[in-house]
């Protein structure tokens, strides 16, 4: 095979890929004393089946992969860049190979790295022998940022303080591994390590299966075990929660997938309170005990009461409860120590003092310049290597690249404060194939492996997220440059361990379907997706309505048809807006009927719509990212494209217009269809519904009211109605009752009375009133009724009760004015605004604003003593 | 002398606070000099949670939590402190030249000295600055003892700045008490450690209270004491070494320590984080009494 290589290198490789750089190459090598090159055996079998695929067909995955990461929202940025700034990562469908000789000595490597880091924060946070003894300087902790004072002692009843460690690795130009940098605080990139082989699964399925790679599920599996098992309180189903900062983290889809892969619950600090020296998760049954946290805020942020004060991502008092043992926190404050870069060189010292074992996987050669050697060394090869602070969140500079005033500054700043710096090296490292522009290219890469903790041993996954760098970003790690281009890695299997690995037809993660508590913030983003939702459909199927009424009166130039648009529009607007605008304009020309009609539609700017409702329903449904379905979540990416596809049409026109808004009621009927046959019928779902027959309801009334509270001339009248009935799914339904003959009595009727249309005022106020009765109450069923459950009992009473000929008297007092219809419609959309107010006040997060309270007392009330 | 300290906080919101969490360190500490008796917090409204602990420098520290809504919280510590004069004579070793101190620190080959190396970092709000090195180098001159120049350099702090309540706040950043040569306790003793953080002497801070003497042939005013604060320096083999730059002069029985940090940030007597509360005002009242002397 690889003589077929070596006489046709023009398959898929690059013309250059078998120049000889001077470096590791993952794909060849070149025989001792032969020109020959060889292909690697790992890599043979593959490499043949991407040449028999051909760079086309690869590009053509890739694609596929991009859509998937869009769809599955795979991004780095959620809604930064403004709110559509969304970026996915890229997939090469070409993986990153580990053979497993190499992958035991990094296993081996990072297993080892991981049990000594643990002993090096215990030490820092308890005895410090390692400052005491000289083994590390104390500047090098003492200064750094990373070292929290607060949580000295904190660790002292752990077994195990480092419970999920990660690490960026590379191959050096001469083949060895090295750790370029060490995550300790609250690693990212395990969720995306588990979408990425997802998404490779699916490009690739029959090849990821004949490699025998590794699998990652069973690192999942045993980190949730774990984590259970190591919570304090010995209980049996402790509540464990990922902590993260919401849908702005930029590593936001991160933790939000492996939360939902765990089936931990995704909370915001707001969400947790510390009562009692314990911590506890607001939910809608009030509030739970929190057991364990796995967090994705970074340490300073923990607690504003004794770390950062401004930061309101944290939980005050988080430390005195760690501090108790009465949640286990992963990992622990006071982790981010590990992170210094400075520590680096000391490393092998320590392990064979702490461990009594050599280190068996380097991390790339750092010096500290706090050392007079180190600082002696940084500066005379300043041109050759990356200079970092040893603080996290500054950019590392890459000497090369400096010019030598730029060099004379750095050279000055080092000298004046040398224990902040740390020069690295960056030099060439290994390459390995990427797809670019259907030909494989030499490129580096950095992976990051994950490590957990167990009870006695600690447990590395077999694989990783392998991310496609330049030399610059390499030395840099990870850190803050969670985006590009991506690889699953794949860690082959020995010949031994091949039987091992099962391959399941379909790899998708397994959901773990348990009872927990529903925390209210979650409740209130559900309820807001369902009226969003809701909403947004409500507003289509009115604006296609018009729309429709709009190329009848052009066709056949009924001067009907123009009456009927004109209370059609007014309606929409009032619809969008919330607000009653200036009655009906009868002579408005066809461009206010189109401008109308498009700026209700695709102008987010504008308050309520359509494009705004869209934004708002996809702002909810994204804080709660982890409990929707992938199919879910395509759906909402679906609506997203077909409103930027439709804004991006500048004149579009009307037939644009049509098509868009046919392609969104399917849409968002599919997503009504999903979030209610999908989701589990428990609180979550109840809030969801509540939102939707809620909105539904308000919608109706305030139809009716901006349409047929007058009565209009007989021709416009039918032609209203009927586009009423249509508007609302409903004519069939009023057809088949009755035939032809379409009347105010008769639509209401439909409309509004008839109980068995779901579209009905009639079914919503029935459906809340039993979606209500569903949720939990504080005080059981003793106490009677809630407010909400009373007003929907009397919106429904009232409903039942309504008779179309007593709503719409043959001979009112006013002529052509609906007043009882206008006083009952009223009278129904008080009480749902009583209980709108009642859930939120009974269900949903009431945090209130926290503020710091400072003792000032300094001696400004005159101390001196003279 | 012995001393009775009473340091009493009032808070007065506009809402209701429905929860709170807050850290007291109101405890004089026992120490060298100094011996805490006895003391007693009290909080009102009844906190649910009350525990003590020692922190890092081993100040004594009371978390408490208050879980019942309240419009009004007081905080109220009584301790009873004996005290001594400082020692008198120079200590052995404190003529040593300042530079040889700083070496020994350096180059520290047990383990007290590393550990106070912490205190040649950089803290929350103490940063060294090329300016304040220099006015430390003015004391500091070649060869001097270690003793006298630290008296120097609180000598001319206490001349070259003003002591002016109006100037700064706690947030004020060091750089700018040193551009305006104004500021209180707290700011003096910041810059000091600045300044002998800056030329390698390790420095701290320590958080305190000052008997205050009645005017000439007028009366005590309860509550007209308050916290104070000074620095101070590191000599091996002897210990932490104090100055108190507002009132040039080195602690004197009267003076009494509370607790001892980097800086200001690592002792504030009472912090914490309450939910709700809106717009609040705030009373603190300080009030040393010399139990043994004339009433």
């Amino acid at each position: 095979m690889s003589e077929a290589l070596a006489g046709d290198p023009g398959v898929l490789l690059s013309s250059t890929y078998l120049d000889d750089r001077g470096v590791y190459d993952e794909l060849w090598t070149n025989q001792e004393g032969s020109r020959k090159h060889q292909v690697r055996g790992h890599w043979q079998a593959l490499l043949s089946s991407f040449q028999q695929l051909g760079g086309r067909d690869l590009e053509a995955r890739r694609q596929e992969a991009r859509r998937l990461f869009r769809e599955n929202g795979v991004s780095y940025s959620a809604l930064a860049d403004g709110e559509r700034g969304r970026r996915p990562w890229e997939l090469d469908p070409v993986p990153f190979l580990v053979p497993a000789d190499d992958w035991a000595k990094i296993e081996g490597g990072l297993a080892q790295r991981a049990r000594l880091l643990d002993a090096i924060l215990k030490d820092l946070y308890g005895p410090r022998h390692l400052i005491r003894g000289g083994m590390v300087p104390a500047e090098l902790i003492y200064r750094h940022p990373g070292f929290l004072l607060q949580a000295d002692g904190t660790l002292a009843h752990e077994e195990r303080a480092l419970t999920l460690y990660a690490a960026d690795v590379v191959r050096t130009a001469e083949g060895e591994f090295h750790v370029v940098a060490d995550r300790t605080q609250a690693p990212a990139g395990a969720g995306l390590a588990l979408e990425t082989r997802i998404a490779c699964s699916r490009i690739l399925p029959n090849l990821i299966r004949a490699t025998h790679v590794h699998r990652l599920a069973s690192f999942f599996r045993t980190l949730r075990n774990d984590l259970a098992l190591r919570a304090p309180h010995q209980k049996l189903d402790p509540r464990i929660v990922v902590l993260g900062q919401g849908a702005s983290d930029p590593t936001y889809f991160d933790h939000a997938y492996l939360a939902s892969y765990l089936g931990f619950p995704l909370v915001e600090g707001e969400d947790l309170t510390v009562r009692e020296s314990h911590l506890w998760l607001r939910t809608i049954e009030g509030l739970k005990l929190v057991d364990m946290v796995l967090r994705r805020v970074p340490d300073a942020l923990c607690d504003p009461l004794e770390l950062d004060p401004g930061s309101t991502a944290g939980i005050p008092a988080l430390l005195e409860v760690m501090r108790r043992a009465n949640v286990g926190m992963v990992n622990p404050l006071g982790a981010g120590i590990l992170e210094n870069p400075g520590l680096l060189p000391y490393l092998p010292r320590i392990a064979r003092q702490f461990l009594g074992e050599d280190l068996k996987l380097a991390s790339t050669p750092t010096w500290w310049c706090g050392q007079p050697e180190g600082r002696a060394y940084v500066l005379e090869h300043l041109d050759e290597l990356l200079i970092k602070s040893i603080e996290r969140g500054r950019r590392p500079v890459w000497g090369g690249d400096l010019s030598s005033e730029e060099l004379a500054q750095w050279r000055a700043r080092i000298e004046r404060d040398p224990g902040l710096y740390v020069g690295q090296e960056a030099g060439v490292s290994a390459t390995t194939p990427g797809l670019v522009h259907g030909e494989l290219r030499p490129q580096s890469a950095v992976t990051r492996c994950f490590v957990a903790a167990r009870e006695d041993a600690f447990l590395v996954m077999p694989g990783g997220f392998t991310r496609v760098t330049t030399r610059g970003e390499i030395a840099g790690g990870l850190a803050g440059s969670l985006q590009g281009t991506c690889k699953d890695t794949w860690v082959l299997a020995s010949e031994e361990e091949k039987h091992l690995i099962s391959w399941p037809a379909k790899t998708s993660p397994s959901f773990v379907v348990a009872y927990e508590s529903l925390p209210s913030r979650a409740a209130e983003s559900l309820y807001w997706v369902g009226r969003h939702a809701e909403r947004a459909e409500f507003l289509t199927r009115l604006a296609r309505s018009a729309l429709r009424k709009f190329n009848e009166s052009r066709d056949y130039g009924d001067p009907a048809d123009s009456g009927c648009l004109a209370i059609l529009l007014y309606a929409l607007k009032v619809l969008s807006t919330g607000r009653s605008s200036a009655a009906p304009t009868l002579s408005s020309g066809s461009e206010f009927v189109e401008n109308t009609l498009l700026e209700t539609v695709r102008d987010a700017t504008l308050e309520g719509s359509l494009a705004a409702t869209f934004r708002a329903l996809e702002r909810s449904a994204l804080s709660v990212r982890d409990r929707w379905s992938t199919d879910t979540w395509r759906v909402i990416d679906e609506i997203s494209e077909t409103l930027e596809e439709q804004r991006r049409l500048p004149r579009a026109g009307l037939v644009a217009l049509e098509d868009t808004l046919d392609r969104l009621v399917s849409a968002l009927v599919g997503l009504t269809g999903l979030t209610i046959e999908s989701t589990t019928h428990e609180h979550g779902w109840q809030f969801l519904m509540i939102g939707r027959r809620m909105e539904r309801a308000r919608n109706l009334i305030l139809l009716m009211q901006s349409t047929v509270m007058r009565e209009a001339e007989e021709g416009i009248e039918h032609q209203l109605l009927e586009a009423l009935l249509i508007a609302n799914e409903s004519v069939m339904t009023h057809r088949r009752r009755y035939r032809a003959a379409l009347d105010i009595a008769s639509a209401v009727q439909v409309l509004l009375l008839d109980g068995s249309n779901p579209r009905s005022l009639a079914y919503q106020v029935t459906e809340l009133a039993k979606h209500l009765d569903a949720l939990p109450r504080e005080d059981g069923t003793r106490r009677g009724l809630a407010v909400d459950q009373r007003a929907l009992l009397q919106a429904t009473t009232l409903v039942r009760l309504a008779d179309a000929s007593t709503l719409l008297p043959a001979d009112s007092g006013q002529p052509h004015q609906r007043d009882a219809l206008a006083g009952f419609l009223a009278a129904i959309d008080s009480e749902l605004e009583t209980a709108i107010a009642a859930l939120d006040q009974a269900f949903f997060t009431h945090v209130q604003p926290t503020q710091q309270l400072v003792a000032v007392t300094r001696d400004d009330d005159g101390s001196e003593t003279e | 002398m012995r001393y009775r300290v009473t340091h009493s906080t009032h808070y007065d919101y506009t809402e209701t606070v429905t929860l709170c969490h807050n850290q007291a360190r109101l405890t004089p500490s026992s120490e060298g000099r100094q011996q805490c008796r006895r003391y007693l917090l009290t909080v009102d409204p009844t906190p649910k949670v009350v525990r003590e602990r020692r922190d890092y420098f081993g100040n004594r520290v009371t978390y408490f939590g208050i879980e019942v809504p309240h419009t009004e919280l007081v905080v109220n510590m009584v301790s009873e402190v004996v005290t001594e004069a400082a020692p008198t004579q120079l200590q052995l070793g404190a003529e040593r030249a300042w530079e040889q101190v700083r070496d020994a620190v350096l180059f520290g080959e047990d383990a007290e000295l590393r550990l106070v190396q912490q205190f040649l970092c950089d803290s929350p709000l103490v940063r060294t600055m090329p300016e304040l090195s220099a006015y430390a180098l003015e004391s500091f001159t070649p060869g001097r003892g270690l003793m006298e120049a630290a008296i120097d350099l609180t000598h001319r702090i206490y001349t070259d700045f003003s002591y002016d309540p109006t100037a700064t706040t706690i947030s004020t950043p060091l750089d700018q008490v040193w551009e305006e040569r104004r500021g209180v306790c707290q700011d003096f003793a910041q810059l000091a450690i600045a300044a002998l953080r800056g030329i390698g002497l390790p420095a701290g801070y320590v958080s305190g209270y000052l008997e205050t003497l009645p005017p000439e042939g007028g009366e005590k005013l309860v509550g007209s004491d308050a916290s104070h604060a000074w620095f101070s320096l590191y000599l091996p083999e002897v210990g932490w070494l104090e100055f108190d730059p507002t009132n040039d002069q080195m602690p004197t029985e009267q003076y009494i320590v509370l607790a001892r940090g980097r800086d200001y940030a690592d002792v504030a007597p009472l912090n914490g984080v309450i939910y709700g509360g809106g717009p609040h005002t705030m009373k603190v009242s300080v009030d040393v009494v010399d139990l043994d002397g004339p009433i």
